[in-house]
C-alpha cells in the first residue's frame, strides 16, 4: 500500500465503513456495489474518452456514478427493502471520495484491460480489508456472522450464549468503528514500511 | 479580392463543420443522459411494491417479537415529503376507536443507523417506540440505552409533524 493510497483509504472508511451498521451483511452489499462502480465507470469512461472533450467526460462520468449509485439502490430495494431503508444514503457516499474519482477522472492511454486490472485490483484489496474490518465489528459486536437476504439479514451464530462483553459491543458502535479502522490502518502500514525495509535491504 | 472571398468561404466552411461536430457531441451527450433517466425512472417504478410490502412485512415481525397482536398493518399511507426516501407509514386495519397508524424510520444511532417502528395514536396525539427491526434483543437494549433520549425521542416528537405535513 503506498502512501497516498493509504489517505484514499481513510477517506473511504470514514465515508462508507463507518457511518454502516456494524452487520458484515452491509458491508458486503457495500463492496459488491464499490467494485461494480468500479468496473461501470472504467468501461464508461473509455467510452467516452474519444468522443467528449475533457469538460463534459468528467460531467458525464460524475452523472453516471450518481446514476449507478441511484440504480443500485433500485435493485437492493426490489431484493431487500429493510436493508435499503437502513442504509439509506450510504449509498452514495462511495461516490464523493478521492478513491473512486480519483482513479476515474485520470486520464488513461493504456488499453482497456490494464486499466480494468489496476482499478479492480485497488477496489478488491480494499474489498479485503473491509471485509475483515465488517467481520470483526459483526463477530465481537453481534456474535454472529450475517448475510443479506430479500427477509434482512441471515445471522449465523459465532458465540452461543453470548454474555454482553462490553469490549465486543464497543466495535459494534460507531466509535468503535472509528478506532477499529485506525488501528487496521496502522498495522498496515506499519507492515508496509517494514515490507519496504526488508526489499531495500535485500537489494542492496 | 478573389483570394479574400476565397479564405472566406474556407473559414466559413471549417467553423461550419466544428460546429456540425459540437452539435453531434452535445446530441449524443443529451440522448445519454436521456436514456439513463429513463433506466432510472423504469427501476424506480419497479422497486414501489416491493419496498411497501417489504417494510410492512418488517413491522409486522416487530409488533409479532414484542407481543403487540391487538394491531393489524395495513394499507401504506402516503406521505407527500422527502422523508419518505427513509421512512414509511401504514394504518392500522384492527378495529379501533382510535386512529392509529404505524411509523417505520431510518434513525440513526450511535451503532449506525438502525430501522425505528413506532406505533402513533392520532387520536390521543401519543407516540410508543416499538422497536428496532432486524436487531437481536441484546444488542437492542445496548442501542435503546444509548439513544432513548436523543435519537428516539426526537423522531418520537416528529413523526406526528411528519403526518401533518404529508397531508
Amino acid at each position: 500500500m503506498k502512501k497516498n493510497e493509504l489517505y484514499t483509504y481513510v477517506t473511504l472508511s470514514l465515508a462508507m465503513l463507518v457511518p454502516s451498521p456494524a452487520r458484515f451483511a452491509y458491508g458486503l452489499v457495500m463492496i459488491v456495489m464499490l467494485n461494480i462502480l468500479i468496473l461501470v465507470g472504467t468501461i464508461f469512461r473509455k467510452l467516452v474518452n474519444n468522443f467528449f472533450y475533457d469538460d463534459l467526460q468528467n460531467v458525464l462520468i460524475t452523472v453516471l456514478l450518481i446514476s449507478f449509485c441511484i440504480l443500485f439502490k433500485q435493485v437492493i430495494v426490489i431484493y431487500s427493502p429493510i436493508i435499503a431503508l437502513t442504509l439509506g444514503i450510504l449509498f452514495f457516499m462511495p461516490v464523493l471520495t478521492s478513491f473512486v474519482l480519483g482513479n476515474l477522472y485520470n486520464k488513461s492511454e493504456k488499453p482497456l484491460i490494464d486499466d480494468l486490472v489496476a482499478n479492480l485490483s485497488k477496489s478488491l484489496a480494499f474489498s479485503l480489508y473491509s471485509l475483515i474490518f465488517f467481520a470483526i465489528r459483526d463477530i465481537f459486536g453481534y456474535g454472529t456472522l450475517s448475510f443479506p437476504i430479500p427477509e434482512g439479514i441471515h445471522a449465523i451464530k459465532i458465540f452461543d450464549n453470548q454474555t454482553s462483553s462490553c469490549v465486543g459491543i464497543f466495535f459494534s458502535s460507531i466509535p468503535g468503528g472509528i478506532i477499529l479502522f485506525t488501528l487496521m490502518i496502522l498495522l498496515f502500514s506499519y507492515t508496509m514500511k517494514n515490507l519496504e525495509i526488508i526489499a531495500t535491504s535485500e537489494d542492496k | 479580392m478573389i483570394e479574400s472571398y476565397v479564405s472566406d468561404s474556407q473559414e466559413e466552411h471549417v467553423s461550419s463543420a466544428f460546429y456540425k461536430k459540437m452539435l453531434s457531441k452535445c446530441g449524443i451527450f443529451a440522448v445519454i443522459l436521456f436514456v439513463m433517466l429513463m433506466i432510472l425512472v423504469f427501476f424506480v417504478h419497479l422497486g414501489k411494491k416491493s419496498w411497501e410490502k417489504g417494510l410492512k412485512k418488517e413491522i409486522e415481525n416487530v409488533l409479532q417479537e414484542k407481543d403487540l397482536t391487538q394491531y393489524v398493518v395495513g394499507k401504506n399511507r402516503k406521505i407527500d415529503s422527502i422523508i419518505s426516501t427513509q421512512a414509511i407509514f401504514f394504518e392500522n386495519d384492527a378495529s379501533s376507536q382510535d386512529r392509529i397508524y404505524f411509523a417505520l424510520i431510518r434513525v440513526p444511532t450511535l451503532f449506525g443507523p438502525q430501522a425505528a417502528v413506532y406505533v402513533y395514536n392520532k387520536t390521543r396525539e401519543q407516540v410508543s417506540f416499538v422497536g428496532f427491526a432486524n436487531v437481536p434483543q441484546k444488542i437492542e437494549a445496548k442501542i435503546i440505552d444509548a439513544s432513548e433520549k436523543s435519537q428516539i425521542e426526537f423522531w418520537r416528537n416528529k413523526i406526528p409533524c411528519m403526518m401533518k405535513e404529508g397531508e
